[in-house]
């Protein structure tokens, strides 16, 4: 599976959190842990229905809610320049 | 032939000057850097070059098959994929060339791995402790008070990693106390502080992730490629695992001893 992540990017795990700079931006990204989360699950998958399902069993909160933060994220991380 | 070299922090770079004019720029605004030429150094050809060579004044940094460009409107310059040899366009100025240097240098740098920060740094007891800060946050300052004679820079600090050991070099790079002094100090990094201002005397221990953040846009760096990039966001979190970092504030009123004090 093709990583939706743009190629443009470098980033790393530090202290459990992921730090992305987007280097045609030059901004730096700082998730937190859901977020960097979602982030590392994006190398398996990019597919909302399935990464939600994964925060409610990690997270324990409702589907409507998982679904709703991750369509969320996604879309911050495409305004971002982070996803394709 | 016209040569002249010098050494930053170990990297030996030696410049083959169109003429003794040149030669005479270099030792004379890196006089505490000059060393003997010898073979294993970084070549740098000087052609003088008076039209603009590019039409923008932010430098831009280009790697492609060949090597590496590094372009402004008063530099051009092309070097081998390992920066061993470059052929340097440039005016004939000690300006255009320093700017030209403190970007070759991030370049070249970050292979060691290391990275040059806006800094001031000092040396005490046997270490370095640098006072990290964009322009206008005290990094001059805090280097008068502390005394020149033990500054690596006012400016711009090398950091870099030595086997295990975390390092701060002192660079030919000034701000305000240009052109510095003439002790060219290094040694072991025990403590970034970064400046803001206030009233008082103070510290405050910060996390890792907020060191990896200021350390980020505190570095100079010029190319957007993302594996360099990354390179230094490693070494970002190298010095926020090993190096105490803290918040520092302090007055124009404090003395030498009380921030010697504080770097314990």
């Amino acid at each position: 599976m093709k990583s939706p992540k743009t190629p443009h990017l470098a980033w790393r795990l530090i202290s459990e959190k992921a730090f992305i700079i987007n280097t045609e931006t030059s901004v730096l990204h700082e998730l937190d842990e859901t977020g960097t989360f979602i982030w590392k699950l994006l190398d398996k998958t990019a597919d909302p229905a399935i990464i939600a399902g994964l925060l409610c069993e990690q997270y324990e909160v409702s589907p409507e809610q998982a679904k709703k933060d991750t369509t969320k994220f996604l879309k911050e991380l495409r305004v971002n320049g982070l996803i394709e | 032939m016209n040569t002249c070299a010098i050494d930053i922090a170990g990297i030996k770079i030696k410049f083959i000057c169109p003429s003794l004019e040149w030669v005479s720029l270099i030792r004379k605004n890196y006089s505490a850097f000059i060393v003997p030429a010898t073979q294993k150094s970084l070549d740098i050809t000087i052609k003088t070059a008076t039209a603009a060579l590019s039409r923008g004044d932010e430098p831009e940094v280009v790697r492609n098959s060949d090597g590496w460009e590094i372009i402004r409107s008063d530099f051009h310059s092309s070097s081998d994929t390992g920066l061993n040899k470059t052929v340097l366009n440039i005016h004939k100025n000690k300006f255009s060339l320093n700017s030209w240097l403190r970007i070759f240098f991030t370049i070249r740098g970050l292979d060691i791995p290391g990275c040059l920060l806006h800094s001031a740094g000092y040396y005490h007891n046997g270490g370095t402790y640098l006072f990290a800060g964009v322009s206008g946050r005290g990094k001059s300052t805090i280097t008068k008070i502390l005394g020149i004679e033990n500054a690596l820079s006012d400016e711009l600090v090398f950091i870099h990693k030595t086997g295990k050991n975390l390092i701060a070099s002192g660079t030919p790079f000034w701000g305000e106390l240009a052109p510095g002094t003439s002790n060219v100090l290094q040694g072991p990094l025990r403590g970034i502080f970064f400046l803001r201002h206030d009233t008082k005397l103070s510290k405050i221990k910060i996390s890792h992730g907020e060191v990896v953040k200021r350390i980020l846009s505190s570095t100079l760096f010029f190319s957007k490629e993302p594996k360099l990039i990354n390179t230094l966001l490693s070494l970002a979190e190298i010095v926020a695992q090993k190096i105490p970092c803290h918040e520092l504030s302090f007055s124009l009123t404090n003395t030498k001893k009380e921030l010697e004090a504080i770097l314990q």
